[in-house]
């Protein structure tokens, strides 16, 4: 497989839109070559800029406190939250 | 153009990255300030991106919510090997946003979103800094560069939250000219960002 199409691979990774032959197609080349791990990165943050670029607003302060509860709630009702009980 | 004095306050993009990863670990083991120390980080732009998506306060607090549930609960499925811990939590927002405009569009039908990045301020811009402005100028600069075709499937397929077949069904093109068009953009786009993706600003140098 050439650079250039593991880094279309790449970008269609970037928006989660891989079929799984695909992704492993990409992840084994990925594997040996560098240059083209490089490439996923920076494809990455091309997401991360994107994600950026929205104007900007800021969450309600309560919204953490909601997300708190739920995420506790969540630790209570598992039975195999592991260590989440030992807190 | 003021000048360009800001300085990239994460300390470049590999000191962030390792630190996230670090971050999301510890979540994995289930502490808690972990994860406050992501959502300090991160909710705000994973606030915007919803708002943007589905037009609501209401759903981008239940996006971004979801977001920091799903990162609670599977933080092990996060692979630091495929990329960073921002841009899977951008991921995720992404997919949360496209989940909750399906459900309302079981509501009510749709009409075509106005994918809008025009520089202006949003009415409760409170945190805004120079850094961060001058990134988003840069990526809105490097998006309007794009070919149009790319640009608008790049555009629907990250801000109007539309799926890769719903991207091809509204621009009336086959799938995989969608999908084409949308990863070349990407690619463009990383061409066009080149350095400043990892660097800090040109002018923070100077």
């Amino acid at each position: 497989m050439n650079h250039r199409h593991v880094l279309e691979l790449a970008a269609g990774a970037a928006l989660d839109d891989l079929d799984p032959e695909e992704r492993d197609a990409m992840a084994a080349h990925l594997a040996g070559c560098p240059a083209c791990r490089a490439g996923a990165r920076e494809l990455d943050e091309v997401i991360l800029a994107l994600g950026m670029v929205s104007p900007r607003r800021t969450p309600p302060p309560e919204l953490w406190g909601s997300i708190r509860a739920a995420i506790r709630a969540t630790n209570a009702g598992s039975p195999d939250a592991g260590p989440a009980s030992a807190r | 153009m003021p000048e360009r004095t800001v300085t990239d306050p994460d300390g470049g993009t590999d000191a962030r990255r390792d630190e996230e990863a670090a971050l999301l670990a510890r979540v994995r083991d289930r502490d808690e300030r972990a994860l406050e120390a992501l959502y300090q980080r991160y909710a705000g732009a994973l606030y915007s991106l919803a708002y943007q998506v589905t037009g609501g306060d209401r759903f981008a607090q239940d996006v971004v919510q979801e977001v920091f549930i799903v990162a609670w609960r599977d933080a092990q499925r996060f692979d630091p090997s495929r990329g960073s811990v921002g841009a899977w939590l951008f991921g995720l927002a992404r997919h949360k946003a496209i989940d909750v405009l399906r459900r309302e569009a079981t509501a009510r039908r749709r009409s075509a979103p106005e994918v809008d990045l025009e520089l202006e301020v949003a009415p409760d811009d409170v945190d805004h800094d120079a850094w961060q402005n001058l990134r988003r100028e840069r990526v809105v600069e490097a998006l309007r560069s794009l070919p149009a075709a790319q640009r608008e499937s790049v555009e629907l397929a990250f801000f109007a939250g539309l799926t890769h077949v719903e991207v091809a069904e509204r621009l009336g093109i086959p799938l995989g000219t969608a999908k084409t068009r949308i990863r070349t953009g990407l690619l463009r786009l990383r061409d066009i960002l080149g350095d400043s993706l990892s660097e800090m600003p040109a002018g923070s140098r100077a």
